[in-house]
């Protein structure tokens, strides 16, 4: 497992590609958290610390999904493109090995970059911590279970996109189809609504995948007007359920089909 | 001791059968050429061998067992296709991650990138190597850990003559270690120079299957030719030591039995047939791979497996 995670590592610190990627991500977080923290500076609300914690949590959390989808995208399916993932079993690593430290290196792309946008906005927050405004102060637990709920949708989404690189086995198709799923699931989900399905709706991959990064939904009981109808275990439950259905086929796609 | 042995083995794409009831087996120490024309299937027996393609029906043994168990131990490595690398890595990288997934030491990367005669381009990346040099990295990777088998899909591919010949000098001492070496490859005169033993493949089913000596038969026809060459073919026909007698080109073509081709010299000389020419016609490979491969089985040759 430790050399098929370092092995995962390896390859992806190595390529420019993942440098681009992630200075890009870096950029619009930065812009990001930076426009909240500017005007927050000028126009209020106060954007510190506690009450800072919810945005740090989550606001940024769509971008990291992206483009964490994004990078395993272009890692996985560079890898059928130069055939290398076909060398890497004649070389003597076992299919469920590859596969392996690919499920590896989705949390690791996860928590570097949701790492990255937690860290630039607990730093931005510690310079703006004295205001005399509002405080939102929740439990502790409750910003530890966004926290995870966040990285649980960043892996159900690179789950998603490791799905489609297996699938497609081309890079450029692979992010393509990672980004436009999105647009799809939301098309099919609205067309629900319109049916008054909304229960359906919720329970569509995608749309449990937008609950899993709002804050609000690790606080139910702030807001009786939520929009979603997820109690946050049974949210965090169902995008567990759909990380591993997306998880278990592509391990079946990739085991069964010829490399 | 067999080291591969592959029965009744089928490749299906839907209607299209690449691979159809291939048996054949593969002895320790020997070199194998595995040959064929485009599309004949060689690539998909290798990639079924390396068990990265999933045959239809038929069963592959190594050493006994599985190609998964076979891989895993380090016994069977080699190459698919074109030098599969990682282009933004440098050679040396492609290598530190060949050495990582079969757990070899660092150590050993440097030894096989020399003996490759990679040694200097081994800290560029891959993307500026020449086809060349990525068979040559791809061959140092497949050797890294000693292997008892490499199968090796068209390794001199890409490389020019001084390339070849330094490929062909490394498979050659390869084998004199013992090593046994499966080589699919267009260049026969490559198989005639390096190989034991060759299969021939055309259409997806085995041809024939033997020693390469088998293929290219010994020294026995010659051609001949003479100022008067009505006469000298009516004396060969009646020559009793004579052959499979016919004309070919602006020549007679003969096989000698029992006598060697000076009593021919005296027999024609005695006649008043005296040679312009005379000389030993040996059949190559090449000649059994294309008369193999255009459905024309000359005599002699192996029967079909």
């Amino acid at each position: 497992m430790r050399r098929a995670l370092w092995l995962e590592w390896f390859k992806l610190r190595k390529r420019l590609a993942t440098w681009g990627v992630y200075i890009t991500f870096l950029t619009l977080t930065i812009f990001l958290f930076g426009v909240s923290f500017y005007g927050a500076r000028h126009r209020g609300p106060y954007w510190g610390f506690p009450n800072a914690w919810g945005d740090i949590l989550t606001e940024g959390a769509p971008i990291a999904s992206i483009f964490g989808a994004v990078l395993v995208a272009l890692t996985v399916s560079s890898e059928f493109e130069w055939r290398t993932s076909r060398q890497s079993i004649i070389d003597g690593l076992s299919k469920e090995k590859w596969l392996l430290g690919k499920l590896l290196l989705i949390p690791l792309i996860c928590v570097a970059l949701y790492g990255t946008q937690v860290a630039l906005g607990a730093t931005l927050g510690c310079l703006d911590t004295h205001s005399p405004h509002e405080l939102f102060f929740y439990p502790m637990s409750t910003y530890m279970t966004a926290g995870f709920g966040v990285l649980l949708g960043m892996y159900w989404y690179s789950a998603v996109a490791l799905l489609i690189s297996i699938s497609v086995r081309s890079a450029g198709p692979a992010i393509g189809l990672t980004v436009i799923y999105q647009v799809f699931d939301n098309i099919v989900a609205r067309t629900l609504r319109g049916f008054r399905l909304d229960d359906v709706a919720a329970w569509l991959p995608f749309q449990v995948h937008n609950s899993l990064l709002e804050f609000k939904q690790y606080w139910p009981h702030s807001s009786p007007t939520l929009d979603y109808h997820w109690m946050t275990w049974g949210l965090l439950l169902t995008g567990v359920l759909w990380a591993a259905a997306f998880v278990v086929a592509a391990g079946w796609i990739y085991l069964r089909r010829d490399l | 001791m067999s080291v591969l042995e592959v029965r009744g083995l089928t490749k299906r794409y839907g209607e299209k059968v690449a691979v159809e009831e291939l048996s054949f087996t593969i002895q320790q120490g020997q070199i194998f050429g595995f040959l064929g024309p485009n599309g004949s299937g060689k690539t998909t027996t290798i990639g079924m061998i390396f068990g990265v393609i999933r045959p239809t029906s038929g069963s592959i043994f190594l050493f006994g067992g599985s190609s998964r168990e076979a891989l895993a131990r380090g016994r069977l490595s080699g190459t698919l296709e074109q030098p599969n690398v990682y282009p933004y890595l440098t050679g040396w990288e492609n290598l530190q991650i060949a050495a990582a997934i079969k757990g070899l030491d660092k150590k050993l990367i440097e030894p096989a990138l020399a003996a490759v005669g990679m040694i200097e381009a081994g800290g560029r990346e891959a993307r500026t190597y020449s086809l060349g040099m990525r068979q040559r990295l791809a061959l140092a990777a497949a050797m890294l850990g000693d292997p008892e088998f490499l199968v090796l899909d068209e390794p001199t591919n890409g490389l020019d003559p001084e390339g070849m010949r330094e490929i062909r000098e490394l498979l050659a001492h390869l084998a004199g270690s013992g090593r046994t070496i499966f080589i699919s490859t267009h260049l026969l005169d490559e198989v005639e120079k390096i190989c034991t033993h060759v299969a021939i493949l055309r259409g997806g089913r085995l041809q024939c299957t033997g020693a390469v000596t088998e293929f290219t038969g010994p020294k026995v026809a010659f051609r001949l030719r003479a100022e008067n060459m009505c006469q000298l073919l009516d004396a060969v026909m009646q020559y009793e030591f004579a052959g499979n007698v016919r004309r070919v080109d602006d020549t007679v073509r003969l096989e000698l039995t029992g006598e060697g081709p000076a009593a021919l010299s005296r027999y024609l000389a005695c006649r008043g047939i005296y040679l312009s020419e005379l000389c030993g016609d040996r059949q190559t490979l090449e000649d059994a791979f294309l008369a193999l491969t255009s459905r024309e089985v000359p005599a002699g040759m192996p029967e079909e497996a």
